[in-house]
């Protein structure tokens, strides 16, 4: 879902705060940067989110761009926030969660109550999230939600990561490769 | 950590690129999808599903947070304007301060300040164990010839001073000098007066043991080179030999004003 025509006129009236707008920014973008940032820390994700959209809110005044820049913009300050965060772990030591465990603590879709599941074969979005986790390298699996929830190509992943373009592509295919080797499905099911 | 699928000997010769960034942008429907990639359609699916409701539940408080934050002035960068404007008007204010102390320090210290606020330098400095002179410079002092109008000559010391001390020595009580007249010597004299321990430095041909002490009062010279004061400052007091009378001696053959009379 995007905005498209009606970008720039809702970006207008949210750098002014208006709360309508704010809104439907909220409501066009949240779900892809939620997601992405479970995928790289289930149990943080919701308030690295928060985090998100404060710094978004402080700076939106000063905001120029089309609908691309500013999804890319957020999903750069949503990384930066996933940095913070990890570095203010590793200082105070915490210990790791088990992956399986994050995955569980926000699962609370039910598959066979959303009809949207049915292409999916019933796959919810956190089951998916939970295997790309379960099954790829921290770096692939970034890269391959990244692309894939932002809505944004090859070259403006690249910019968020820090990376050059080829890499994040190559990551990207190596991704694809493995999941598509690997069976996936024996995980869900198990 | 490795994971099947990184060695390049693994990989599918087969594996379509232009698919999998079909897959990756959404162009590729799940139903569509070859069999080796329709479990990861299905999966790149689910990751695009429509928002839930549990997703979208922090969105009331979420907005207005976002709303305050847009309102609240703190962060603003004109405030942080103003924050820098006024620390820099206190560097600057300190920074003046400390300029005009080193300063006045210096002229003070280098005697150079009025009379009045040389006086007041040398009360202040001394208190806080600061050598300053007194006396001070009348505004007239700072000439440096002797057209003053108030009739004072060159500052001391300097280099006017090697000359007048030689001048003092060829030709004091000349009739032909009018020595005491001239402002230049009234200073000098005045300098040395009212430092007795300057006295070698009023009379720089006093710091050589030779110069002054053998001669008494209305005696010229012995010779020419007792007298050149330059010889002195320039370092050729060693050519002379070991001094014919105690320094006290050669205070004694000294007159009042600080500078040998010969």
């Amino acid at each position: 879902m995007t905005l498209d025509a009606c970008f720039d006129d809702v970006l207008a009236a949210a750098q002014t705060g208006a709360s309508w707008a704010l809104t439907e920014l909220y409501r066009d973008v949240h779900p892809s940067v939620l997601r992405y940032l479970r995928s790289q820390e289930p149990v943080d994700g919701e308030d690295v989110a928060s985090q998100v959209w404060i710094d978004v809110a402080r700076s939106l005044p000063r905001f120029t761009g089309g609908e691309d820049d500013f999804r890319r913009w957020i999903f750069t300050i949503a990384r930066r926030r996933l940095i913070d965060v990890r570095r203010s772990r590793a200082r105070r030591c915490v210990e790791p969660i088990d992956p399986s465990d994050q995955a569980a603590e926000y699962e609370s879709t039910d598959a066979d109550a959303d009809p949207a599941t049915t292409v999916t074969d019933g796959i919810t979005t956190a089951d998916a999230i939970a295997q790309l986790r379960a099954m790829l390298p921290p770096d692939q699996a970034e890269a391959l939600v990244l692309r894939v929830v932002s809505g944004l190509d090859v070259a403006q992943v690249a910019s968020i990561m820090g990376k050059q373009a080829g890499t994040v592509r190559v990551l990207q295919h190596r991704a694809i490769r493995r999941l598509s080797a690997a069976g996936w499905r024996w995980m869900v099911t198990n | 950590m490795t994971f099947r699928g990184d060695s390049p000997f693994e990989m599918d010769p087969e594996f379509d690129l232009r698919l999998a960034e079909r897959l990756l942008d959404g162009r590729l429907d799940a139903a569509d999808a070859p069999a080796e990639l329709s479990d990861v359609a299905r999966l790149v699916t689910a990751l695009r599903l429509p928002a839930t409701d549990e997703e979208l539940a922090g969105q009331d408080a979420t907005v207005a947070a976002m709303v305050d934050a847009i309102g609240a002035p703190a962060p603003t960068a004109a405030r942080r304007a103003i924050g820098t404007r006024r620390l820099r008007r206190g560097q600057v204010a300190t920074l003046i301060a400390a300029g005009t102390l080193l300063a006045g320090t210096g002229l003070a210290a280098a005697d150079s300040l009025p009379a009045p606020a040389q006086k007041a330098a040398h009360t202040v400095l001394g208190k806080v164990g600061v050598p300053v002179p007194g006396r001070g410079h009348s505004a007239t002092t700072t000439g440096v010839g002797p057209s003053g109008s108030n009739g004072t000559g060159p500052q001391l010391p300097g280099p006017a001073l090697q000359g007048l001390c030689t001048a003092a020595a060829h030709g004091e009580g000349s009739v032909n000098g009018k020595r005491d007249d001239t402002p230049a010597f009234t200073n000098l004299e005045s300098a040395a007066a009212d430092c007795p321990t300057t006295t070698t430095s009023a009379t720089p041909d006093s710091e050589h043991p030779n110069n002054g002490t053998n001669r008494h009062e209305g005696e010229p010279p012995t010779s020419h080179s007792d007298h050149t004061v330059p010889t002195v400052s320039q370092g050729d007091d060693h050519q002379f030999g070991p001094p014919s009378s105690t320094p006290a001696e050669t205070r004694s053959s000294q007159s009042g004003d600080g500078f040998s009379h010969s």
